[in-house]
């Protein structure tokens, strides 16, 4: 992959992977960071992402994986991240109702979570969402299943508070 | 999804992307051009660990094979100055691998692509958060014969490259781990049977400093997608170390309940044997072709 691909597919996804990763992952600053870092690999690998079928999952699961091992590693050492890998980040505010489905998310367990993303924000189909999570479709199914049995009352309680 | 489905709420979440500015990318550029320095650098060393490793023999294996490969020269092959260090040349030919029973009428080993799937029905993570510096995965398939859709036989390949053995070893001990307890987080493989974990034998796997193995048997609903067969996956699942580099393999194939023939017996070593000998065989040619650039 030369530069001139690499530029356009990172303006391009850049933004979505952003959204995306937020939603996965609670926070904007994380989800900033781990998407750049997934670019700074995809640069460092772009002999293989070039390859890839689909660039654009090869980067998410890339910055997702970078934050579930990030997540470890506070674990592990009950310490901060490490925000070495790149500049602390503000971002702006988010509208009230899209803290309150990132909180809602937020409750239900990382793999249920991750798939509902992938289906419903990247809109994956869910053939899509086994391929990329590694997971059967049957297992890809029960996690949506389960996420939205979950999630419905949470969903259907923040928008009664947005609207009241 | 319908336009009735309350969770199409969540589709407001990709607003978010239009309030994103990504940073230039020249920076980002920049920070995996100094990724790719600090490996290579890194792979100075792995080189040297490498013949170390070779040259000295340290046998968990204990294969005494005077065939043994010997030291390579401080020279390298394999990585170009800008490839990095795995390369598709590390990736067995099907050709090399093991055909399958004649009791099944399975085609020609064929690779595809693995993608982000995962290697070991038993991976209890991401590949990914082992914290190698590169990986290669790969899978090999066995179609079924007609009117089967699914296929008999899959091998799947991950070949990790680490900064350092340290990191290495922490990473085989992981990957054993996950060999002896079978956590399937990655897969949701429904267990049958998880034998104990074992080095692998003496000349299964040359040039390789430790390997183990570990044989699990968990469900085949590729099959039956309503239930009601016992139709199984048997599958060996493997991983070596060669210095700083790790190979994971798997070689599964559908059975059940008694294991992948030729054979008339169902239980004891007898029956397992004929599929051992083609794991065995897979496990010399995708490792050894693995660890073909360091010996």
């Amino acid at each position: 992959m030369d530069t001139g691909a690499f530029d356009e597919l990172y303006h391009a996804a850049y933004p979505r992977l952003v959204a995306q990763l937020h939603a996965m992952l609670g926070s904007r600053d994380e989800a900033e960071e781990c998407v750049q870092e997934a670019f700074a690999r995809g640069w460092q690998h772009r002999a293989t992402l070039g390859r890839a079928d689909h660039p654009e999952a090869w980067l998410r699961t890339t910055a997702y994986r970078f934050a579930v091992s990030r997540w470890r590693k506070v674990v592990r050492g009950r310490r901060s991240p490490d925000r070495a890998v790149g500049p602390t980040l503000t971002a702006p505010e988010v509208s009230a109702d899209h803290v309150a489905l990132v909180d809602a998310l937020a409750t239900l367990p990382e793999a249920q979570r991750r798939a509902l993303v992938l289906h419903y924000v990247a809109d994956l189909p869910v053939e899509a969402v086994a391929r990329e999570t590694g997971s059967p479709v049957g297992t890809v199914k029960a996690r949506l299943s389960r996420g939205r049995a979950a999630l419905l009352p949470l969903l259907q309680d923040t928008a009664g508070r947005s609207s009241s | 999804m319908t336009d009735t489905d309350p969770l199409d709420r969540l589709t407001v979440l990709r607003a978010l992307a239009d309030e994103v500015s990504p940073p230039p990318a020249a920076d980002v550029r920049r920070r995996g051009d100094r990724r790719r320095r600090r490996a290579r650098a890194g792979m100075v060393a792995a080189a040297v660990v490498a013949v170390v490793a070779v040259a000295v023999p340290v046998t968990v294996l204990g294969t005494g094979d005077d065939s043994r490969p010997q030291p390579a020269g401080p020279t390298r092959t394999g990585p170009s100055a800008t490839e990095g260090v795995l390369s598709e040349a590390l990736l067995a030919d099907p050709a090399d691998l093991p055909e399958l029973s004649p009791e099944v009428s399975a085609g020609a080993w064929t690779g595809t692509p693995l993608g982000t799937a995962p290697v070991l029905a038993c991976q209890g993570a991401a590949l990914r958060s082992l914290g190698a510096e590169e990986q290669l995965t790969h899978a090999y398939q066995a179609p079924g014969g007609s009117g089967q859709r699914y296929p008999l036989g899959v091998i799947t390949v991950g070949v990790l490259q680490f900064d350092d053995e340290e990191a290495a070893n922490t990473a085989y001990d992981t990957v054993q781990g996950w060999l002896r307890d079978c956590p399937a987080t990655e897969t949701g493989a429904e267990t049958h049977e998880v034998q104990p974990l074992a080095p692998v034998g003496p000349g299964a796997v040359p040039a390789v400093e430790r390997a183990a193995r570990s044989l699990v048997q968990y469900s085949a609903p590729q099959v039956c997608p309503d239930g009601g067969c016992d139709a199984a996956w048997f599958d060996a699942q493997v991983v070596a170390q060669a210095g700083t580099r790790l190979v994971l393999l798997s070689h599964a194939e559908i059975a059940g309940p008694c294991p992948p023939g030729p054979g008339t017996s169902c239980e004891g070593d007898a029956a397992l044997a004929p599929w051992l000998e083609r794991v065995d065989a897979t496990t010399a040619a995708v490792v050894g072709q693995a660890v073909s650039d360091l010996g």
